[in-house]
């Protein structure tokens, strides 16, 4: 294909510099042209490449069944991959139901004792589909694991962390997937109400000007974020 | 010739036994134990057979991409190095690994979730990056001589490797941490691949490249004496050298968008199997071919096994062994 293509620019090209001991001085067509057409000898591979892409979604092996998505069957057996999630699990009281955590989940002290299926970047579809999992909690990002569970027709529920005010939307969310929808709404609210209320205790209070600390170990700073600024412990470093 | 066509069928015989035995046994080793009579009972749905999920879903596609990637990066290496005239050449030394990272960070970074057609973007964009590396290298290395300078070609490739890199560092610099880790890990090498399609879908290019590696064999060995007296043996020189460098690209750009840039595959797999067999193209590619798949799905499986549940990048693994083996061959030299 590239050969059929460069022959046709041949007939321009030989009279361009270099291929067929024309002399540059001689080339009657400008430099900038010649690159162009010899540029395109790389449309046939671009045309490859988009040709196999297309082909792509309509390779056979690729047409699973779609994923048994939004039916709310009731979850019993759920693998965790998200920490935050976890925690939101056992707070929830679906504790019991999780049957497997990511590598860095730490809390509650209760997942100690279940197996860990990797994280964000390395989770360990083997492990996870051999849980037998019913629903299996994954970032947005992890496209791969997502198109794996689907094959295996395992639903999923994908988080996306959005700041603090996505916490409670997750929340309920979650709840209602998982059929805990009271639990969840009561948590949710509760913590509303504790955000309103600091918010509240601090509307009329002075702002102080605050200083940004830029450190990684120092667990004095941590004073600074919780009460608003006015620790002694904090000193700049 | 019959000694080589005798010596040939050995090879491939021997070669093509072990990777037929990296094969069979790379899916049956997991993190996990399954019970392969379940997992080929045909009568349970897949969605009810976890043995079938792990064995079909989790395994097999990976030792396939281990296969794929390996025998097209061992090939490609031994091309190269024919090419190059030049026993360090690797597949990625002309810039392409630098481009298809590129491609799959801007990927990464601009569009982690977007998908095309159902197939995530990054391995397109890495294709994409490598194609762009070696259009500019290849027009670079026409534009002021009579057919091909290798010489230019080795220079201006690695000339766009450090720029390549450049742009993913300055890239990386304004990116966040989950980020940068994640192109990262893509560097390292990773044959996890989520479905059969990407294999599918490189397939045709790698088996148009091998073909050009087929025919390229007989030149590649002319070469070897050098390109004057190749010439004078009645081989189309830049031809050939043109044919080389194109096939041994793009295939090297279909297996990096599978697995990411595997190292050491590429030089250590050449060398050892030229070790092996003498240095007659015609056996080492084919050999070079077949050893570097069964390679390299051998070295996926310690990488899902040794530190289960982590998983070790493959890319570690290779570098790991091949490091070593590429000093002792540069101190017996």
């Amino acid at each position: 294909m590239l050969r059929a293509t460069c022959c046709v620019l041949r007939a321009k090209r030989a009279t361009c510099y270099g291929r067929r001991a024309v002399p540059r001085a001689t080339c009657d067509v400008p430099r900038a042209a010649c690159d162009v057409l010899r540029a395109t000898c790389f449309v046939p591979f671009i045309a490859l490449v988009v040709a196999a892409a297309i082909a792509v979604p309509v390779a056979p092996l690729h047409s699973q069944p779609p994923p048994a998505s939004a039916a709310p069957r009731s979850v019993s057996r759920i693998v965790s991959l998200v920490p935050a999630v976890t925690e939101m699990l056992f707070a929830v009281g679906a504790g019991p139901r999780v049957v497997g955590v990511s590598s860095f989940d730490r809390f509650p002290p209760d997942v100690e004792r279940l197996p860990r299926v990797g994280a964000l970047l390395d989770p360990d579809v083997e492990r996870i589909l051999s849980l037998r999992p019913d629903l299996v909690v994954v970032y947005r990002s992890q496209t791969d694991v997502l198109a794996q569970l689907g094959r295996a027709g395992i639903p999923a529920f994908v988080y996306s962390h959005a700041g603090l005010a996505d916490v409670t939307v997750t929340m309920r969310r979650l709840g209602e997937r998982i059929g805990s929808s009271t639990e969840a709404e009561k948590l949710a609210t509760e913590i509303e109400r504790r955000i309103e209320a600091v918010r509240a205790a601090s509307a009329n209070a002075v702002r102080p000007k605050t200083l940004v600390v830029f450190g990684r170990d120092a667990f004095a700073l941590r004073g600074i974020y919780a009460s608003g600024g006015s620790s002694s412990r904090a000193r700049p470093r | 010739m019959k000694p080589t066509g005798r010596r040939l069928a050995g090879v491939i015989l021997l070669f093509g036994g072990l990777l037929l035995l990296a094969l069979v046994t790379a899916p049956l080793v997991g993190s996990t134990r399954i019970s392969l009579r379940r997992a080929f009972d045909w009568s349970i749905p897949i969605t009810e057979n976890p043995d079938a999920q792990i064995f079909f879903i989790a395994r097999l596609p990976r030792t396939l991409a281990g296969a794929l990637v390996g025998s097209t990066l061992a090939a490609a290496g031994v091309v190269f190095q024919g090419l190059l005239r030049n026993p360090l050449a690797t597949p990625f030394t002309l810039g392409v690994s630098a481009g298809a990272a590129l491609g799959a960070m801007l990927a990464v970074t601009f569009a982690p979730a977007l998908q095309w057609l159902g197939v995530p973007v990054a391995p397109l964009a890495s294709f994409a990056g490598s194609l762009v590396a070696v259009a500019i290298v290849y027009f670079l290395a026409t534009a002021r001589h009579h057919g091909l300078s290798t010489n230019t070609l080795l220079l201006a490739g690695v000339t766009m490797n450090a720029f390549f890199s450049a742009l993913i560092l300055f890239v990386q610099y304004f990116a966040d941490f989950a980020e940068t880790f994640r192109i990262l890990r893509w560097l390292m090498g990773d044959l996890d691949v989520s479905s059969y399609g990407p294999l599918v879908a490189t397939l045709p290019l790698v088996a148009v490249s091998f073909a050009a590696f087929a025919w390229l064999a007989r030149p590649l060995n002319l070469l070897s004496l050098g390109t004057d007296t190749a010439e004078t043996r009645g081989l189309d020189v830049v031809r050939a050298q043109r044919v080389a460098f194109v096939s041994a690209s793009l295939a090297t750009g279909a297996a990096v968008s599978i697995g990411g840039p595997v190292g050491f595959i590429g030089i250590i797999v050449p060398h050892l199997v030229r070790l092996m067999v003498g240095a007659d193209h015609r056996i080492v590619l084919p050999a070079s071919a077949l050893f570097g798949a069964a390679f390299l799905v051998g070295c996926d499986v310690l990488s899902r096994t040794l530190m289960a549940p982590v998983e070790l990048p493959v890319g570690i693994i290779t570098a790991l062994i091949g490091g070593p083996f590429f000093l002792w061959l540069l101190i017996r030299r």
